[in-house]
């Protein structure tokens, strides 16, 4: 088992095979050798935590993608925007949480789970005009009017086909 | 941004979001490789409108549109926008590398009218970025492809295709492909153009596909100063293949040039070694297609789609050694793969068909890998598709008779028997002793075959033949359950069909090898045939439109 601390001082148990599917994790747990000493991670709170274990739970035992799969540009170019129904569901949280876990993943390097947020935000995206965009996430629209209507008029020619 | 404006950003969670996993989120949507309607394969979201709406939502959405140039690159739509918005998308694109078109033969860009060529002139001006470049062209540009694109570097380009819609052959190119640099090179698709096949620049390919570079009119179109106006002969594909043993799929359909061979010529060649094939496809004359089969050493598990006719030549010596090659082919096949499938073909206009491809027709719109990935999903044997066509129906059931001869290593596990022979293929030697005759004898050995497929006509004349050819001690088709008539027309006026199946099913009975199921796909049948077979038959009828059914579905002899 492997104790984790979170940033608001919550401690997790854990199994090893779970907890190293983050790289961040595997790498400090190769470092300081077999040890009883708790991994603070101050980037992660106590509900995100819950949630990235809940992912790593699931996922336990699966291969992890190689450390250079992203470097790949054939990789890249084949990857898609769907997302497995368990992982649709699992990450079917409020905006909050959804940008806490991919924050979460960034750091603690799953990459999978990163991908599944990414994928998430993605698809929240797709299809949407800039204003529906930012009511969705709460954006400011903090062009000037000269540069809003510098864009408008790029984008119709765009569509000047 | 006032204070008031920095608050209202700061409560939005995206904002949390660093740069790289916000140009991450767009680089995902701006992949080609997205979903597709079922129905119409069209994308289900334009990629080139949600980056525009991406990159006008916000002053920091809008410079990491800009700091990612591979976005810019991914959405342009070569077919669809205006040549200026393309020049604009390929300079916001800076370096990143450039796809025209997919990396299939099938997904190629259409230049077709005037508005191409200043799209052409962009390209060309950034042709360093070339990852992909897939065209089908008229015969204007082609000029203008050879001096701009195939004239000079390619540094980054992996997957050439051109497909000009003009007739052969004033399309060539006679000077070294890319300068002979091309260093990723690996894809190259030619129809209906030549080039000087021997460059360096095609030595590392894993693919290599030409097509139609062969007309009638070849002849008058020749010149001596000229050589590269003429196909490649065998001999000259021998030599250029020779240098690419990296290939893994080649196609050379309607590309190779005739060749009147003599002993000395055949002596001459050389055969070469191309370990890595993985799917041959030849369309030619037999002679051509079994000399350069002949001399071309392929693993055991590749592929092979042959188009072959020898409708300008004899039979004789090229037939022998097709079937001589066939016959090495099989050898490599294992010995006892479960639940093989064969399509056996005689077709009127002296046709065969003959192999174990669950496709039919002349054009397979798929790539070659995904027809040997879709092959190995129903066999263990490699794929072997025949198309040969014959001068005479007499050579044609003489052929047809040997292949099924040659196969018959193979029929004690063969579970689906696809058997199609038009009316003129189906005498025995009993009808006309003088004749070439069909020989049933071979079906004894299909003693798995669980499901049959008979077309339109050929029940009237082949089920019979069945019956008459079996003897109180060997049934033919002992196992068969399934009987699949497509086609069949059982409301004519004799209602010949419906009791001449009527007639096999009762014998099949009388014998003791009932068929459980019949499959009427496509035909012509009402309901009070249908109930009266099934009930005086003692069968389960099915019917179904004509479309392609799972081998699973057949080979377990129906649900």
């Amino acid at each position: 088992m492997v104790l984790l601390v979170t940033s608001d001082n919550e401690q997790f148990n854990a199994d090893k095979d779970v907890v190293e599917r983050s790289v961040l994790i595997k790498n400090m747990l190769e470092d300081v050798g077999e040890s009883d000493q708790p991994i603070p991670l101050p980037n992660v709170s106590s509900s995100v935590l819950k949630k990235v274990l809940e992912y790593c739970e699931h996922h336990r035992g699966e291969p992890l993608p190689s450390a250079d799969a992203d470097q790949s540009q054939d990789e890249t170019r084949k990857r898609t925007t769907d997302i497995s129904e368990w992982d649709q569901k699992f990450i079917t949280v409020d905006q909050e949480m959804l940008f806490e876990i991919i924050l979460a993943a960034n750091y603690l390097d799953i990459k999978s789970l990163l991908d599944v947020g990414c994928k998430t935000v993605a698809n929240m995206i797709k299809g949407k005009t800039p204003e529906e965009i930012r009511k969705l996430f709460n954006i400011v629209n903090d062009f000037t009017p000269e540069e809003e209507a510098q864009i408008k008029k790029e984008n119709e020619w765009a569509e000047d086909r | 941004m006032s204070s008031e404006d920095g608050a209202f950003v700061s409560s939005s969670p995206i904002a949390l979001l660093p740069d790289e996993l916000l140009g991450a989120i767009f680089l995902l949507n701006s992949l080609k490789v997205q979903e597709v309607d079922d129905n119409t394969d069209a994308p289900l979201h334009d990629r080139h409108a949600t980056l525009l709406a991406t990159s006008a939502v916000c002053k920091r959405w809008r410079e990491v549109a800009f700091s990612y140039p591979v976005l810019w690159g991914n959405v342009i739509d070569f077919e669809k926008h205006s040549d200026k918005w393309i020049e604009e998308l390929l300079r916001r694109s800076k370096s990143s590398l450039i796809d025209v078109g997919e990396q299939s033969a099938f997904k190629a860009i259409h230049l077709r009218n005037p508005k191409s060529r200043p799209i052409l002139q962009s390209l060309a001006r950034d042709r360093s970025k070339l990852r992909t470049l897939s065209l089908n062209i008229r015969i204007s540009p082609f000029d203008y492809i050879c001096q701009n694109f195939l004239q000079h570097p390619a540094p980054n380009l992996e997957y050439f295709n051109l497909i000009t819609s003009s007739p052969f052959p004033e399309f060539l190119h006679p000077d070294p492909l890319f300068m002979d640099q091309a260093p990723r090179l690996r894809e190259f698709h030619l129809q209906r153009c030549l080039v000087d096949f021997r460059s360096v620049a095609l030595h590392h390919l894993t693919s290599l596909s030409v097509m139609d570079i062969i007309s009638p009119g070849i002849l008058s179109f020749r010149r001596p100063n000229h050589p590269l106006k003429v196909a490649p002969t065998v001999r000259g594909w021998l030599e250029i293949l020779k240098d690419i043993p990296s290939l893994q799929y080649l196609t050379l359909h309607n590309a190779i040039t005739r060749t009147d061979f003599d002993r000395d010529t055949l002596s001459s060649l050389k055969g070469i070694d191309l370990p890595n094939l993985i799917f041959l496809t030849i369309g030619a004359e037999l002679q051509d297609g079994a000399v350069f089969l002949n001399h071309v050493s392929i693993p055991g598990a590749c592929g092979i789609r042959l188009r072959l006719n020898c409708q300008r030549s004899s039979l004789g010596k090229s037939g022998e050694d097709l079937l001589t090659y066939l016959g090495q082919r099989l050898s490599h096949w294992p010995h006892d793969s479960p639940d093989r499938y064969l399509q056996a073909k005689a077709l009127s206009g002296s046709r065969i068909h003959f192999g174990n491809s669950h496709r039919v027709g002349y054009v397979w719109d798929m790539t070659e890998p995904d027809v040997i990935a879709d092959h190995k999903r129903s066999s263990s044997d490699p794929l072997t598709w025949l198309v040969l066509s014959f001068n005479t129906s007499e050579d044609t059931l003489g052929f047809f008779d040997k292949l099924l001869s040659l196969y018959q290593p193979t029929y004690a596990t063969t579970t689906v028997l696809v058997l199609w022979l038009d009316e003129e293929f189906a005498r025995t030697s009993n009808n006309d002793p003088a004749l070439p005759a069909f020989d049933v004898q071979v079906l004894h050995s299909f003693t798995s075959v669980k499901a049959l497929n008979l077309l339109e006509r050929s029940p009237l004349y082949l089920l019979p033949l069945f019956q008459s050819a079996s003897s109180a001690t060997s049934t033919i088709l002992p196992s068969l359950r399934s009987l699949r008539l497509t086609k069949t027309n059982f409301e004519d006026e004799q209602r010949a069909a419906y009791f001449t199946v009527l007639a096999f099913l009762f014998w099949r009975t009388h014998v003791q090898a009932p068929v459980a199921e019949l499959q009427v796909i496509d035909g012509k049948i009402n309901a009070e045939t249908v109930d009266s077979l099934e009930r005086n038959g003692n069968v389960k009828i099915m019917q179904a439109p004509l479309q392609y059914i799972p081998v699973d579905y057949l080979s377990d002899g129906g649900p």
